[in-house]
């Protein structure tokens, strides 16, 4: 049997090396568990006259016999069976003997009046250890080895051996729990038994199990699409404000990034790669609750039951145009009938920047001299004086004044959450409440947000036929942002006196005599230099009512509002950072009103003939959304005190003007009619067929209906008869849909040329109002843009869904992109939207489950998550690249290359003092280039380097991500780990452009400079007076950035221990765990110019990702 | 129950279907309605449109990009230490279609504004105006801001496209015109402006008027003239004389004058009254003292350009009136400053600081004596505030080690081959200055700039005669400003400032256009006119030796890359010979 390992490979090798229950099949394993069983006591002999009856039974024969009362709630004694050893006697005495054997007790409450009771658990202490032993088969009568036995509410337990047998001490009166993956658990109380031979029943609900899909629910094994489900356990494992975040690494197909690590900052989340290439409509459609236009950053968290991710086109389609880049359709929970159920979950933690240290002290002199050397102003330490030529920098350096300002600008950061929810309700009324409160303090100082959620989520039963529902939530934060400093920090030169040293307080210029460099703590001197503040009150109020006048038949309109308030005020002071250069304060408020209303009608019809099961769909979904904003602003303002709240206290007449492209208003609607049939054979054949014609008022006239259809098909193969009998296969189905879906990924009034206001006009000081053209010139001719997708997948579960896997492979073709096209930029404007240009995703998703071990103690599940998507742009407009006309390096367009590419010089190294006479061939104009020059790849073999030696270099698109969650459980503890692989993509690493090489300021220190001393192929020599945009030799300086942002890292750890029962129930407490979750602890990277940051954040040194240690507490009531 | 419910069902449904029906409707609703078709549609609006034209010409005047676009990379002008970003311009070191920021900005601000002016010129007859006057006082200020930004483009970039259409939709490809089309634009435009701008808007000064039209058209005759050869030539100078001529006898009625005294134009004081009738300008472009009027809350940031060092030096602190220090970007060449005759000429004095006197008392220590090269005996002296503290100058000063304030002189500040020695230390220009502001760190000023000044008509009108032959008349023009020029007191020079039409040549009258108008947004253009091909080169490398990558397709400026991209004939176009 040795060998086994050897051959086995895949899942089965580590079915084989890490499952216990299979590790009984081998002989050593056997051996042991004979031994147990040698062990065993032999049969207790039953007394002649025991007799085993029905306990309700007995109790009603001596109600009569003894002619009293005895009470009892009919769940206590109902099925249970007692063995009665004698037939008459004291019945106090017998009644103890009777109802001790099942775990009961009974209290008099006067004469001839007894009440059943639960037993004292002391009792169960007190009872004596008898033995038990018996076989535990499946429903065909074959063994089931392995299966876990346990005494109720005990660690006290053993496995069944290969042949299903087991034995073990028990106390009197005992139950016993048998579980084993794929089976239902079993409960049995011994009632005295010696013998217990069980049939474990086989487990079907993960198959039962019922899946959100758009408008409606289906059985899990009724799918045909592409839907990945998340439930509200592994939700709250990410200690996190927004329920996208703890996704990560959890669902295969989908990209998720944190968007900066500032307080309260988003996600980005990508289903599949990027379609449109205008990125405003990139990410999914959110529908919380059966309802659009929510924000799943408002929810709380613990109220999400669970999120569905709609992948495919037979999914999506029924969501028409606004599904084209997927959909997560999110449940919050809802009151259940019963006893009323009160949750507390709570955490705090603390956060801390992953940020490269900047340049100071000897390191940044060294530069300094570097530079001035190679200009030949600097020889040795005599010329110091001359190299620092700011008014205070040379007696700064003497005095060694050095300052780390990234150091001086971090803090430490915190989060905490409480939630406290409440479910319960009647058979029917049914209520979930919850209130919520967030707080972050960002890794700067006066960044930090505060979010309030109450939700209530009623739902009524009027009649057998009406049922209506009201699912609320009010969600109120206040956020504090500030000016960035890190950039400051990172290019101020490390010299100077930050703190005042007598009163501590921040010296807005470091170096006194330099009044014109300002300190990146500037901000930080008081509470009115420096305020940007968000207020923001956002209320959903979705209603339905539901009408089922027949079985089957059911019709049900959703109308859901989301009106959303902001208020954003800005005050910089004079004296703040924003300010260093004009020095005068500015004041501005605007205040956003946003209205959104959905109103969804939809009817189904649901019929089972036989073995034909068809449902018919049938909606209309309307949509509209207006918003509001006005914009006010003022400089010098009178009082500092008054921020932005009195803006006519501001010196000059308030101003109004619309700002970077918002308007005043902005209104749009979209209509559509949709329709589904959903047909089933006898469970094994499934086929769902849709259509959408959709509507959207921001396309141009004629444009702006279109029909979206789909279709899907599955198959359970493992329902068919050849299939049915093979044990180990639990499941195997075949999936395929194809479908079309539309995007309208453009602005309203896309299609009209807008002008924009601006009151910065005068003639003397005589105020002008004056309108320019938009960048964006109108279109009138926009259209749809379509996107096909064909999807196969197939789901497996194999040994009683102990191994579960879901494999899809998916093309999406994507064509007439709404892409807003760089215009000559002689024509005056910049850009616009068209029809043009088309873009294919291709890619593969698996997730695999696996339950490692499972045993009462010990329990270990892995998930493992691979999605890989190729992403590229097959058609662009007239053939050809499309070279962004700003950001060029980032924003242009590529043929068969993904949408988010980097289009730049190739950078090789440094040109090095032995390549002296090559270097010199090469030229920028009259220039030659010189070791210590950036060498770059001269792609036409020209000798100079233009336009034609720029190309792609790279793409910001992984080529893989990888999760892997494992959760162990070891009796009361948990563990949970999750490790992210984001692999192959590349990033704009902004601090490395941060290299200062005339040394005036001080850009990180891990930068590896040339010198000819030093002949790295790192970043060029530096250069006195030179910035990398200046100098011909750093002609290229662009590439510098573009870093392989290659990562692995452990994503969360969190280790939880929850407090026993027995403990737990004596504070009225249903369970009580308190856990402890590291996120972003360990990070490897592939370049080692990135080791020192985060970078699943893309790059941005503004608001870098943090380590985090969070502290939690869930409590159940 | 049973048909109760169907009932009811069937009107919930059929209420549904009926309210859904009016939904249909997806019209777009703008209320706002900001388009071009609206805002622009009555006479008051149509206004909005001028005054949108005029905005972008402030990128230009009153920048850095503006002063490195039009004096930087001529024979004035060098930086050594505080180019950053526009050593492309200032050393012409690595200019590319892809590096030289204020070259690339300035392609897309001249754009952007000829597409408003061509929107405007050609709606104006749907803006309803009833006033014949008003209109076309309109139409003359889009028609001036269009010939100055195509003269700006095509002096700086040459024959590129010459739209004269409001982009309506994408615009996708281009052809070159030829520079005569420009210019017969731009006169053309002119023309139309001169005859129907009024002399004066009163408090809006700063408007096109009349005389901006007028003395802008001879600047264009006479930049036209270079293009042509023989007969065409002559008739562009002839034009130049004659339109530069018609400005100056008409000046009373234009209400425009010389300042009798030249330093006088650059007493910030006098600043706002430049542009104002009887100012000497024919157009300025304009900041408000309100600062949230101006183009990007930095208004005039020129004081910033020429501005030496001084705050650190013993006996000075940062001031109002000395100025900002901190960007430092173009020092004077050594050609510069010879080209005046410091003792007669008061345009030196009246243009260039080189005194700086104390803010604060200081008194000399040892290791400020080594540092500024001192003799041991000056330690233990006293700074007194408003004695000399600091000289930075063109002349030598043999006894500099025992002066009791810091000096740089000529060879502190320049080699003996005329480079520039560390480039940490010059001669200031002090046009610029603003001392307006409300602190010596604020970076923001709010002075005019004057784009054209009355002088610059005598300049047109010599420098025509003497291509016309006529250096007498020539040396006429000349001396009208060269007797302003000259000092009075102690000694008048008046009658030692006069030239004669001997000699009167291309170099000299170079040379006078220097002497008058450094750093006044206009050198490159007045080298690029005057010196073809390799004159160009030589010119530059020979009188400013730290430009050593100057070359002869540096005359006109490369397109950039982007316009190039995004064109769909981008190679049929073709960039600039050279980039």
């Amino acid at each position: 049997m040795q060998p086994l390992y050897t051959h086995l490979t895949g899942p089965f090798a580590r079915r084989a090396t890490t499952a216990a229950s299979l590790l009984l099949y081998l002989p050593a394993v056997e051996a042991h568990a004979q031994l147990l069983a040698t062990v065993q006591l032999p049969a207790q002999q039953q007394p002649t006259t025991a007799r085993t009856v029905q306990l309700k039974e007995l109790l009603g024969q001596w109600e009569k016999q003894y002619n009293t009362t005895i009470v009892y709630k009919t769940d206590l004694v109902r099925d249970k069976t007692a063995v009665v050893q004698a037939e008459t006697g004291n019945l106090e005495e017998m009644l103890a003997t009777v109802l001790q054997q099942v775990g009961l007790g009974f209290q008099k409450l006067r004469a001839d009046y007894y009440v059943v009771v639960k037993a004292a658990p002391a009792t169960a202490s007190a009872s004596k250890a008898v033995p038990i032993a018996g076989r535990v088969t499946q429903a065909n009568g074959v063994a089931l080895p392995g299966v876990t036995v346990v005494v109720k509410g005990t660690t006290n337990g053993i496995s069944t051996d290969a042949n299903g047998n087991f034995s073990l001490e028990v106390p009197e009166g005992a139950t016993l729990t048998f579980s084993f993956v794929g089976y239902v658990t079993q409960e049995v109380a011994v009632n005295g038994q010696t013998t217990l031979n069980i049939t474990l029943k086989e487990d079907t609900k993960a198959l039962d199990e019922v899946v959100v899909v758009g408008y409606g629910t289906v059985r899990k094994r009724d799918l045909t699409g592409s839907i990945y489900s998340v439930k509200a356990d592994d939700i709250v494992k990410t200690p996190t404000h927004n329920a996208v975040e703890a996704l990560q690494g959890r669902v295969p197909g989908a990209d998720i990034t944190r968007a900066s690590g500032a307080a309260g900052a988003g996600t980005n989340i990508l289903i599949r790669g990027t379609r449109s290439i205008n990125g405003a409509n990139n990410g999914p459609l959110v529908v919380i609750d059966g309802y659009q236009g929510g924000n799943i950053s408002d929810l709380n968290p613990n109220d999400i039951e669970s999120i569905e991710v709609l992948k495919d086109a037979s999914s999506t389609a029924i969501y028409g145009a606004l599904g084209a880049n997927g959909v997560l359709i999110v449940t919050t929970k809802r009151g259940a009938a019963g006893k009323v159920q009160v949750n507390y979950n709570g955490y705090y933690g603390v956060n801390s920047y992953q940020f490269p240290a900047s340049r100071t002290g000897d390191d940044y002199l060294a530069l300094r001299r570097e530079a001035w050397r190679t200009t030949g102003d600097w020889s040795s330490p005599a010329d110091d004086a001359k190299i620092f030529p700011e008014p205070g920098e040379y007696d700064a350096v003497r005095n060694g004044q050095w300052v780390d300002w990234v150091d001086l600008v971090k803090r430490r950061g915190t989060q905490q959450s409480h939630t406290v929810s409440l479910r319960g309700g009647s058979e029917n009324t049914k209520v979930f409440a919850s209130l919520g409160y967030f707080r972050e303090e960002g890794m700067l100082r006066n960044n930090d947000y505060n979010r309030y959620n109450a939700r209530v989520n009623v739902d009524q039963t009027i009649s057998k036929v009406f049922k209506i529902g009201l699912l609320t939530q009010v969600t109120f934060y206040q956020q504090n942002n500030r000016q960035n400093p890190l950039g400051q920090a990172t290019q101020l030169s490390p010299l100077g006196v930050p703190y005042d040293p007598t009163t501590g307080e921040v010296n807005t210029y470091p170096i006194a005599s330099d009044q014109t460099r300002i300190s990146p703590l500037a901000d930080e001197r008081g509470p009115y230099v420096a305020r940007d503040n968000t207020i923001r009150t956002n209320i959903v109020t979705n209603g339905y009512l539901e009408v089922t006048p027949l079985k089957g038949l059911s019709f049900r309109s959703n109308f859901g509002t989301n009106i959303d308030f902001r208020r954003r005020g800005i005050y910089n002071d004079r004296t703040a950072l924003s300010q260093a250069n004009t020095r005068n304060s500015v004041a501005s408020t605007e205040n956003i009103f946003d209205r959104f209303y959905n109103w969804d009608n939809i009817l189904t019809y649901s019929r089972e003939l036989g073995k034909h099961t068809v449902t018919l769909t049938g909606l209309t979904s309307f949509i509209r959304s207006d918003v509001d904003n006005s914009y006010a602003s003022g400089t010098n303002q009178l009082l500092a005190s008054q921020l932005f709240y009195d803006l006519n206290s501001t010196s000059t007449a308030v101003t109004r003007t619309l700002r970077g492209g918002s308007a005043p208003y902005v209104g749009s609607k979209n209509m559509a009619y949709a329709a589904r049939i959903n047909y089933s054979f006898a469970g094994r054949y499934l086929f769902t067929v849709s259509g959408r014609y959709d509507g959207a008022s921001r396309l141009a006239e004629g444009n702006k209906w279109d029909f979206f259809p789909s279709v899907a098909a599955g198959w359970n193969i493992s329902d068919e008869a050849f299939l049915r009998d093979t044990r180990w296969l639990s499941q195997l189905k075949l999936r395929a849909s194809y479908g079309k879906a539309g995007n309208y990924s453009i602005s309203p009034y896309g299609t009209q040329s807008v002008l924009l206001a601006s009151p910065r006009m005068s003639f003397g000081d005589v105020p002008a109002q004056m309108y320019q053209f938009q960048p964006t010139v109108g279109n009138p001719n926009l259209g749809w843009e379509t996107s096909t997708t064909l999807n196969l997948g197939l789901d497996v579960a194999l040994f009683s869904n102990r191994l579960t896997a879901t494999v899809d492979v998916y093309n999406t073709n994507t064509s007439d992109i709404l892409l807003l096209r760089p215009l000559p930029l002689s024509s005056g404007v910049s850009q616009v939207y068209e029809n043009i240009g088309s873009t294919r995703n291709r890619g593969v998703e698996v997730a695999i489950t696996s339950q490692n071990i499972v045993t009462e103690k010990f329990k270990w599940s892995s998930t493992l998550t691979f999605t890989r998507n190729k992403e590229e742009i097959t058609r662009l407009i007239d053939g050809r690249d499309i070279i962004a006309s700003s950001a060029p390096e980032s924003n242009s367009l590529l043929l068969g290359r993904p949408i988010n590419s980097f289009y730049t010089y190739e950078k090789l190294g440094i040109w090095q003092t032995s390549e002296a006479d090559e270097a010199a061939k090469y030229k920028i104009g009259n220039y030659s280039f010189k070791p210590g020059d950036i060498k770059l790849a001269d792609l036409n073999g020209d000798f100079t380097f233009n336009a034609a030696d720029q190309a792609y270099i790279g793409s910001r698109v992984p080529k893989f991500v990888v999760g892997l969650q494992n959760t162990l459980s070891y009796r009361s503890f948990d563990l949970s780990v999750l490790a992210l692989a984001r692999y192959g993509q590349f990033i704009d690493a902004q601090f490395l452009g941060r290299y200062n090489p005339s040394g005036s300021g001080n850009g990180p220190a891990i930068l590896d400079y040339w010198t000819p001393e030093n002949p790295t192929n790192d970043f060029p020599r530096p250069r006195r007076g030179t910035t990398l945009s200046s100098y011909q030799g750093y002609t290229g300086y662009q590439a510098l950035n573009f870093v392989d942002g290659s990562f692995f890292k452990i994503r969360t750890v969190t280790l939880g221990y929850t407090l026993p029962k027995s403990i737990a129930g004596k504070v009225l407490l249903e369970n009580a765990r308190l856990y402890v979750t590291g996120a972003n602890l360990f990070i490897l990277t592939k370049s080692k110019l990135i080791k020192d940051y985060d970078p699943e954040r893309g790059g941005d040194e503004s608001s870098p990702l943090s380590r985090q240690l969070v502290v939690g507490l869930n409590l159940g009531f | 129950m049973k048909s109760f419910s169907l009932n009811l069902l069937g009107r919930v449904a059929l209420a549904g279907t009926l309210g859904l029906a009016a939904c249909n409707d997806l019209e777009e609703y703008n209320p706002s309605n900001a388009t071009a078709d609206t805002v622009w549609s009555t006479p008051e609006g149509f206004v909005t449109a001028v005054n949108g034209a005029y905005s972008e010409q402030r990128s230009w005047y009153g920048k850095e990009d503006g002063e490195f676009m039009s004096e930087s990379g001529t024979d004035l002008w060098f930086n050594r230490d505080k180019n950053t970003y526009a050593a492309q311009l200032t050393q012409y070191a690595g200019l590319t279609p892809l590096q030289g920021n204020p070259n690339r900005a300035a392609w897309v601000a001249l754009w952007k504004s000829i597409n408003v002016c061509n929107a405007g010129i050609n709606r104006i007859n749907d803006a309803g105006f009833i006033n014949a006057t008003e209109r076309n006082q309109r139409e003359g200020e889009l028609r001036f801001l269009r010939a100055f930004y195509y003269w700006h483009m095509v002096e700086t970039y040459g024959g590129v496209m010459l739209r004269t259409q409001e982009t309506k939709e994408p615009v996708l490809t281009a052809t070159r015109s030829p520079v005569s089309a420009f210019y017969d634009l731009i006169i053309d435009d002119l023309k139309f402006a001169a005859t129907n701008l009024p002399v004066n808007w009163g408090n809006e000064y700063s408007r096109a008027s009349r005389k901006s039209a007028m003395g802008f058209l001879a600047r264009a005759y006479l930049s036209r003239a270079y293009y042509g050869t023989g007969a065409d030539a002559q008739q562009y100078f002839t034009l130049a004389r004659d339109a530069a001529n018609d400005v100056i006898a008409q000046k009373s009625a234009l209400q425009v004058d010389l300042r009798a005294n030249y330093a006088d134009l650059w007493n910030p004081a006098n600043n706002k009254t430049l542009g104002r009738p009887g100012g000497e300008a024919l157009y300025v472009v304009s900041n408000s003292t309100n600062v949230g009027l101006n183009y990007d809350d930095n208004g005039n940031r020129l004081f910033h350009v020429f501005q030496t060092q001084y705050s650190n030096r013993p006996g000075l602190e940062a001031t109002l009136a000395y100025g900002y220090e901190n960007n430092r970007r173009l020092m004077p060449t050594l050609t510069l400053l010879d080209l005046y005759d410091q003792v007669r000429d008061n345009r030196y004095d009246g243009s260039f600081q080189e005194v700086w006197l104390a803010t604060r008392t200081y008194t000399w220590t040892a290791a400020d004596a080594t540092t500024y090269a001192k003799d041991a005996s000056v330690v233990g002296r006293q700074i007194r505030v408003g004695d000399t503290a600091m000289v930075i100058t063109k002349r030598a000063i043999p006894t500099k080690r025992t002066k009791n304030y810091v000096v740089y002189d000529r060879d502190d500040v320049y080699l003996p081959n005329r480079t520039i020695r560390n480039g940490l230390n010059f001669v200031t220009l002090r046009k610029f200055q603003d001392p307006d502001r409300t602190l010596p760190s604020v970076q923001a000023g709010t002075k005019d700039v004057i784009v054209m000044r009355l002088a610059e008509m005598y300049l047109i009108s010599a420098e025509a005669e003497n291509r016309l032959g006529n250096n007498a008349a020539a040396a006429t023009m000349l001396n009208v400003l060269r007797t302003r020029a000259a000092k009075k007191t102690p000694v008048d020079y008046t009658a030692a400032m006069q030239v004669t039409a001997s000699q009167i040549t291309p170099d000299f009258i170079l040379d006078e256009r220097a002497r008058e108008f450094a750093g006044e947004n206009i050198r490159w253009f007045d080298v690029k006119r005057m010196k073809d091909g390799p004159g160009f080169v030589s010119y530059i490398k020979q009188r400013n030796p730290d430009i050593t990558l100057v070359q002869d397709f540096h005359r006109l400026r490369p397109i950039r890359q982007e316009e190039l991209n995004a064109l769909l004939n981008g190679n049929d176009f073709g960039q600039n010979p050279g980039y």
